[in-house]
């Protein structure tokens, strides 16, 4: 590749960057990505390793540490994305990761990120960060922001006040990533060497017990990290941080004898001020950062970009326009998806299934395979997959980068704010509507997110209600049965307008679900109030849409299609098997049908729908493909004879006639909507559960409770429409 | 008065924090900068009425009544002045 004069330019420094993405284990130094949340901390872990970690503009997108590396000049780093934490004074869990990492994880350089629009916040963390190790570097992010809001910071002044370097950088537009990295490089290698910052205005008794005690930590072992926070710690009787000492569990050289005089002296001015200290400690940072920020930063509060933000939050947040808007924003991104899939997946259907498919039979037939491997391979195994990518695959890809422009515009944290009450009442926390909304784009993920949740409690009721948030997997499928039995019985005009409404009943009443169970289980199983939060709602941010639309696509596009040939190949092998093994004279899969029917018939599905959810218990992506083979099977079961379970042609017109066919009504469509909503988490979705509870007993919960709950609900709507009709 | 108390729109200087609250509300507290002479407004109320979204150090912070009224802050009215 031909380069341009700027970038073999000896003063680009970035010419000297080389991402390497995924970690290895060959490196010279480990930089940490420290910062309070929502600062742009993985959108520079990504500009650096060339890695895709994934960012929104909410605090708490990070919830695990992330791994890269990259080279630059003579040298290899490792750089650790931590997830965002605001002080290393509290000990809240959600922030517990990134404290332990920042207090004991011994980078070689920790670089914190603040927000330069909002320095008298963030720079706490940075004299917190100080007070610990010298060798950090403040990255000044958001510039591109805080000149937009009027506010311009003195970075000279800021580095020498600070006595770090400080870097201005955009991190978005990767502008400032070079100096970065260059004050990175000379720090790591001590070409810089920082000065270690005193915080001014502690009580002198208060230092003297910190200086004690932390001399005393010292004596035991001296290269014990972090020692005049493990002080204040101390000072301020927090067990597990004595427990982790005397245990042995922060060195080896500590143990439970040689620490009891560390712990008594500390006891000892414990007595005298309580827990008096982390607040003095606290208020005297606070009046460092004034006084630092007085001298450098400028601002002009009036300025136009804080209106807009101010005008926009009025509306989404007000009284009557709130709730409104918020199905309004669902029910565009649906309906965008629902008019915008309907192209590329007759496209792709022709393509595979019209096109691709009679060639394979015909190549098959020519190379001379056996009908059943032919069958096997290509009636099976090729057809799930082909189905997956042209029913799934196109409204997937669609309604993944509206939901990703919407979640980095900064909207989730308005419908939080707005929701909040609702969860309150139920004895669930704030921060349940931002998972919840993560739920909806996949539940696995969802069910990670909930780590920003505090008390145990309260995450145990985001992780079992986390499924009736419907997942990308089953926006499909909903909008296929909405629109071929609910807006088909409307004027065609109106069509994708009733379909999309009847999508947003389903999402409603999930959301109901939701509310209702976490009320259940405050109230049973999991007793007890909601409890004390904080959410910030951080700046609407213009999101890049061409980037995000790009990224996401093809992110969404490659895990999608991984995933249709790890689970749809396999399932198209079962399917294809089952239909075409036969006990006596009728195929294993018409066998299964006709015994699960009886049952189906109650509720008001059937056989084929119970049959495809059991085959469709890895991924919720398969039903629809597998309902569709299996009844093109049933269907044609007599006059196909060999080589069962065939399926081609995909409009909707197509499908609607199949399956009316096969017997359909509306009624089996309204109900295959309900059971989409209520039923077990997919595979994956139920092992991140178990990972993130430890608990069988929880997972069972959350795995069986929703089928309950889908058996109850059709059952009802059958009765109730058997009644009417 | 209490935070809780402001109106939508109005201004006020915290003047203290209930030290009663547990240490983990009241460091939140402070690092989220709900500090003694911080100027504060109440931005938003959510369509229910509960939380309320307050302006602070350039941040909008949502808190719930209950937590907001941990915090009490000068009485009346008071003029922008930094
Ligand atoms: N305008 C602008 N936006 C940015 C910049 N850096 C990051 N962003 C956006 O800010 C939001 C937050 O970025 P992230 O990288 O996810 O932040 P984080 O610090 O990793 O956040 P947590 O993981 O929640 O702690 C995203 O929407 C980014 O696109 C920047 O320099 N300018
Ligand atoms: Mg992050």
């Amino acid at each position: 590749m031909l380069k341009n004069a700027c970038e073999v330019c000896e003063l680009n420094t970035t010419s000297d960057l080389r991402p390497l993405g995924e970690s290895s284990s060959k490196y010279d130094y480990t930089i940490a990505l420290a910062g309070n949340p929502n600062t742009g901390k993985s959108t520079i872990f990504n500009a650096l390793t060339g890695l895709k970690q994934h960012t929104g503009n909410w605090p708490g997108k990070t919830v695990s540490s992330a791994k890269g590396n990259f080279s630059y000049k003579e040298h290899e780093y490792q750089l650790v994305d931590l997830p965002g934490t605001y002080s290393l004074l509290s000990n809240s869990e959600d922030e517990e990761v990134a404290r332990d990492y920042i207090l004991f994880g011994k980078p070689d350089v920790t670089v914190v990120v603040v927000d330069a629009g909002r320095l008298e916040r963030h720079l706490s963390l940075v004299l917190q960060i100080q007070e610990i190790t010298s060798k950090v570097v403040v990255c000044l992010n958001l510039i591109d922001e805080a000149t937009r809001h009027g506010v311009v910071v003195d970075v000279r002044s800021l580095s020498k006040d600070l006595g770090v370097p400080v870097i201005a950088t955009s991190a978005r537009k990767k502008e400032g990533i070079s100096d970065l990295l260059l004050a990175i490089h000379q720090v790591a290698t001590g070409k810089i060497v920082p000065e270690k910052h005193e915080i001014k205005g502690i009580p002198s008794e208060m230092q003297k017990a910190l200086y004690e005690v932390s001399n005393a930590l010292y004596s035991l072992d001296n290269t014990l990290p972090s020692r005049s926070w493990l002080a204040m710690r101390l000072l301020q009787n927090d067990e597990s941080i004595s427990t982790a000492l005397s245990s042995g569990k922060l060195s080896t050289k500590i143990n439970k004898d040689n620490f009891r005089p560390v712990l008594d002296l500390a006891i000892a001015y414990r007595a005298e001020d309580g827990m008096q200290y982390s607040r003095k400690f606290s208020e005297a940072i606070f009046n460092t950062v004034f006084k630092i920020v007085k001298t450098t930063v400028q601002s002009d509060e009036q300025q136009r970009a804080f209106r807009v933000d101010r005008a926009i939050d009025n509306i989404v947040t007000s009284k009557y326009w709130g709730f409104p808007i918020m199905l309004l924003m669902l029910g565009g991104i649906l309906w965008l998806t629902i008019i915008g899939s309907n192209y590329p997946s007759s496209a792709l259907s022709y393509l595979l299934l019209d096109q691709l498919y009679p060639l394979l039979k015909e190549g098959a037939v020519s190379i001379g395979f056996p009908w059943w491997l032919s069958g096997f391979l290509i009636d099976g195994v090729y057809l799930a997959t082909a189905w997956v990518v042209a029913v799934m695959l196109p409204p997937m890809a669609i309604f993944f980068p509206l939901f990703t422009l919407l979640e980095d515009f900064g909207y989730l944290p308005r419908v939080a704010f707005n929701l909040d009450r609702i969860f309150n009442k139920a004895g669930a926390h704030g921060k349940q509507a931002l998972t919840m909304s993560m739920g909806f784009g996949c539940n696995a993920a969802g069910v990670v997110a909930t780590r920003i949740i505090n008390s145990p409690r309260e995450k145990l009721i985001a992780i079992i209600t986390n499924n009736f948030s419907l997942c990308n997997g089953r926006w499909p499928t909903q909008i296929l049965m909405a629109t071929i039995f609910i807006g088909a019985l409307a004027p065609s005009y109106m069509s994708h307008t009733i379909s999309t409404l009847a999508v947003i009943a389903i999402v409603v009443l999930g959301i109901g679900f939701t509310f209702f169970t976490s009320w259940m289980l405050s109230k049973t199983l999991l007793k007890g109030q909601s409890s004390f939060f904080t959410l910030e709602l951080p700046p609407y941010r213009p999101p890049s849409v061409l980037q995000t639309i790009y990224t996401s696509l093809i992110d969404r596009t490659l895990i999608v299609l991984w995933r249709a040939i790890v689970f749809a190949a396999p399932a198209g092998a079962i399917i294809w098997l089952i239909s075409n093994l036969h006990i006596g004279d009728t195929s294993i899969a018409v066998w299964a049908i006709d015994a699960l029917n009886p049952i189906a018939v109650i509720i008001g599905l059937n056989g084929v729908i119970l049959l495809a959810y059991v085959l469709a218990i890895p991924a919720n992506e398969i039903v629809i493909p597998t309902i569709l083979m299996l009844t093109a099977m049933t269907l044609g079961d007599a006059t196909l004879g060999e080589g069962a379970g065939v399926m081609f042609e995909v409009s909707d017109g197509e499908i609607a006639n199949i399956l009316k066919m096969a017997g359909w009504t509306t009624l089996t469509g309204i109900n295959l909507m309900l059971f989409s909503l209520l039923h077990n988490p997919c595979s994956t979705t139920i092992y991140t559960i178990y990972k993130e509870t430890n608990s069988l007993k929880w997972t069972t919960v959350a795995t069986f409770l929703p089928i309950v709950y889908g058996v109850l609900v059709c059952f009802l709507v059958t009765v109730a429409w058997n009644f009417f009709s | 008065m209490l935070l809780s108390a402001l109106k939508k729109g109005e201004k006020s200087r915290i003047v203290s924090i209930d030290t009663n609250c547990t240490n983990e509300v009241y460091q939140r507290f402070l690092d989220l900068g709900f500090v003694p002479g911080a100027l504060v407004e109440l931005q938003n109320i959510s369509p229910l009425g509960d939380p309320m979204a307050f302006m602070i150090h350039n941040t909008l912070i949502s808190l719930r009544k209950i937590d907001a009224d941990k915090i009490i802050v000068e009485n009346g009215k008071e003029e922008t002045s930094c």
